[in-house]
């Protein structure tokens, strides 16, 4: 089986109030692209309730670092009692989104994901003596790489939202 | 043959939709992107609470001689009833209910099995794969796949005018 580190413990962004949904959305996308990541939208549920609309995303975006080291940000969306309304900002008229947001951001660094030193039990021995003594400096830059990755995303998201705070 | 599966995605919608734009459009999605169709699996029930329609599609193109990609939908739709909605001043028939889809894909080398042939061709077939066309597999065909699969989840949910779309 392949190994998964977490690097960045699951933190939530909460934010309530009025903000675009599509907007959060494809900035979430954009970002994604742009460092790289193939984007995987695991789950996405979408339902109209009667206190509005009801959102929940898994997002599961990686990047092949080398044939060894994949890294992966998971990424959960809920946004709850979603409703639609027009307000006036710099004297035009927007429609914009009015609900609660909860974005849960965690980062995962998998390592033998394609399975090929597990085959035997002395290439298993093999590959935690290499992880350990040779391949540590290189694992440690993976992490620090993908906890900046991270961070940047949150507060990406953070940025966006408080655009809407009054 | 070998073949190999990507990871799937599922998604989920709860309000109104055009069922049979829905279905029209996935079936154009698949020959737009030069696709076979085939529907294997079709069920149709009529409980007391809407409709119900349970059907599998899949697509087959040929990539190459040697590479085939399957994608395959599940979809259910339950709770379907027609509804009259009124759109830009005029009444459109349309329908309102639930969706799940999952989309899987998988890739398919040497689908004309021309290396089946003896024990040394499967022997080279192997060789093929994990030194030559190594990269081709994990770094092209893989990520070609899975972008159809996250872009076919993308067609549904706009199908399904859904506000989380990038």
């Amino acid at each position: 089986m392949s190994e998964k580190t977490t690097v960045v413990e699951k933190e939530a962004i909460k934010y309530e109030g009025l903000f675009s949904v599509k907007e959060l959305y494809q900035l979430i996308a954009d970002w994604v692209n742009s460092k790289g990541y193939f984007p995987i939208e695991k789950f996405i549920e979408e339902s109209v309730e009667k206190e509005g609309k009801v959102i929940t995303a898994k997002l599961e975006p990686f990047k092949k670092l080398t044939d060894y080291a994949k890294a992966i940000i998971k990424i959960e969306i809920l946004i709850s009692d979603c409703k639609e309304v027009e307000v006036t900002r710099a004297g035009k008229k927007q429609k914009l989104n009015k609900g609660r947001v909860v974005i849960e951001i965690k980062s995962v660094l998998e390592t033998d994901y394609e399975h090929r030193w597990e085959m035997k039990p002395w290439l298993y021995v093999l590959r935690t003596i290499f992880e350990k003594y040779i391949y540590t400096p290189f694992l440690s830059g993976f992490k620090n790489a993908l906890r900046e990755d991270t961070e940047h995303l949150k507060e990406q998201i953070k940025a966006f939202l408080n655009l809407y705070k009054k | 043959m070998t073949k190999i599966s990507t990871p799937s995605i599922n998604i989920k919608h709860k309000g109104i939709f055009d069922l049979s734009a829905v279905l029209q459009g996935i079936k154009n999605w698949f020959e737009g992107d030069e696709f076979k169709v085939h529907y294997p699996a079709h069920k149709l029930k009529q409980p007391a609470g809407g409709w119900e329609h349970e059907m599998t599609i899949y697509g087959e193109r040929k990539m190459n001689e040697y590479v085939k990609f399957t994608i395959t939908l599940f979809i259910r739709l339950y709770d379907i009833k027609d509804i009259e909605v009124i759109k830009e001043g005029k009444k459109v028939q349309t329908n309102s209910g639930r969706i799940t889809a999952d989309i899987s894909g998988e890739i398919e080398l040497d689908f004309e099995n021309r290396f089946d042939g003896s024990k040394f061709l499967q022997a080279f077939q192997d060789f093929y794969h994990k030194y030559i066309i190594k990269q081709d597999i994990g770094d092209y065909w893989e990520d070609e796949i899975m972008l159809k699969i996250v872009n076919l989840g993308k067609f549904i949910r706009e199908m399904c005018q859904q506000e989380a779309v990038a």
